[in-house]
């Protein structure tokens, strides 16, 4: 886009560029259900910066090639249940190879604290930069409600459940779809997008 | 001899020399390289001997310095993602036992800290001391 090199700067015109096209595949005709389709990877999941207070961030595109990543967009106290089933079940993910990073709609240091420590809340709270992800993933999950998003290791958003559509399913549904994952024998290659 | 054969000579020479080059100082800079790492390994385990030391550690015990979140506060057990401990952790979370001497009533979930480990390993560390990040 050089054509704007004099009224933006580089980062302004990337942010232009990946809103383009996170929005362009949000308004796609085809949909991702609630369960992980063979073969269904097509939509490249928008990268953001994963920070967790003061520790150093982290792109979320650093999970490609070696975790699954379950974004949660919750909002307390009507996530809270939600919340504290995903915490008692992330041991098990884990060890299945999905990491979970929670993000409330607005960047906050006592994002953590909300949450509570009964069950410990182990996985990453996202605590910067949260208006900004809510901005690109409530795209795929418009309104205020619950969301997750299951990506797989290559970055394709493969599965999103939201609360106001069909309830979220118990945890065990989530960790099938984890397993599903894991069982797909040719997965699909790594997305061939220039992220910034 | 033809000036397109003396090039070639000269480039055969060349690269030949290039190799033999590699294979002798190449080789002898890459075990020197490790050689560096792991003197200066030993020199940062030495350093972290000598604070657990001025901390009143035991012989052979090191101090290691980490910073991180407190996800979970226990009575005697505290869970921190942390960033790299150089020399014992990568960035993760994990669970740290506290000495007897720290208060640990002072740790909530979501705090930010800096905090101390002494032992010689992690499964016998103990947290001595923390403080606000």
């Amino acid at each position: 886009m050089p054509e704007f090199g004099s009224v933006l700067r580089e980062a302004q015109r990337w942010h232009v560029i990946n809103f383009l096209r996170a929005f362009g595949t949000a308004t796609d005709q085809r949909r991702v259900g609630a369960v992980v389709e063979p073969n269904g990877a097509w939509l490249i999941a928008p990268d953001l910066t994963i920070s967790v207070g003061p520790l150093t961030p982290k792109p979320l595109s650093d999970y490609r090639g070696k975790r699954m990543v379950l974004l949660v967009l919750y909002t307390l106290p009507s996530s809270r249940a939600r919340m504290t089933e995903l915490a008692r079940r992330y041991g098990s993910l884990s060890v299945l190879g999905a990491e979970v990073v929670a993000v409330p709609p607005r960047s906050s240091p006592e994002a953590i604290a909300e949450l509570g420590q009964s069950p410990p809340v182990l996985f990453p709270v996202v605590t910067d930069g949260n208006e900004h992800i809510t901005a690109a993933y409530r795209l795929f999950a418009p309104g205020a409600a619950h969301a997750e998003l299951l990506i797989d290791r290559q970055g394709y958003i493969r599965a999103i459940w939201r609360s106001d559509r069909t309830g979220m399913p118990e945890a065990d549904a989530v960790q099938a779809q984890v397993e599903r994952l894991n069982e797909e024998k040719s997965p699909p290659p790594l997305p061939e997008d220039h992220v910034h | 001899m033809r000036m397109w054969q003396v090039a070639i000579l000269l480039n055969l020479a060349l690269a030949v020399g290039l190799g033999f080059g590699y294979g002798a100082w190449g080789r002898r800079l890459t075990t020197l390289d490790s050689e560096i790492k792991t003197t200066q390994a030993q020199a940062e385990q030495l350093k972290r001997q000598r604070e657990a030391c001025f901390a009143g550690a035991r012989f052979g015990e090191q101090l290691w310095e980490g910073r991180g979140i407190v996800r979970a506060a226990y009575p005697k057990v505290l869970l921190i993602t942390h960033e790299e401990i150089f020399g014992l952790l990568p960035a993760r979370t994990t669970s740290f036992r506290f000495a007897d001497s720290v208060d640990h009533s002072r740790a909530h979930p979501g705090d930010s800290i800096r905090f101390w480990l002494q032992g010689t390993e992690y499964d016998n560390s103990l947290l001595v001391r923390m403080e606000a990040w």
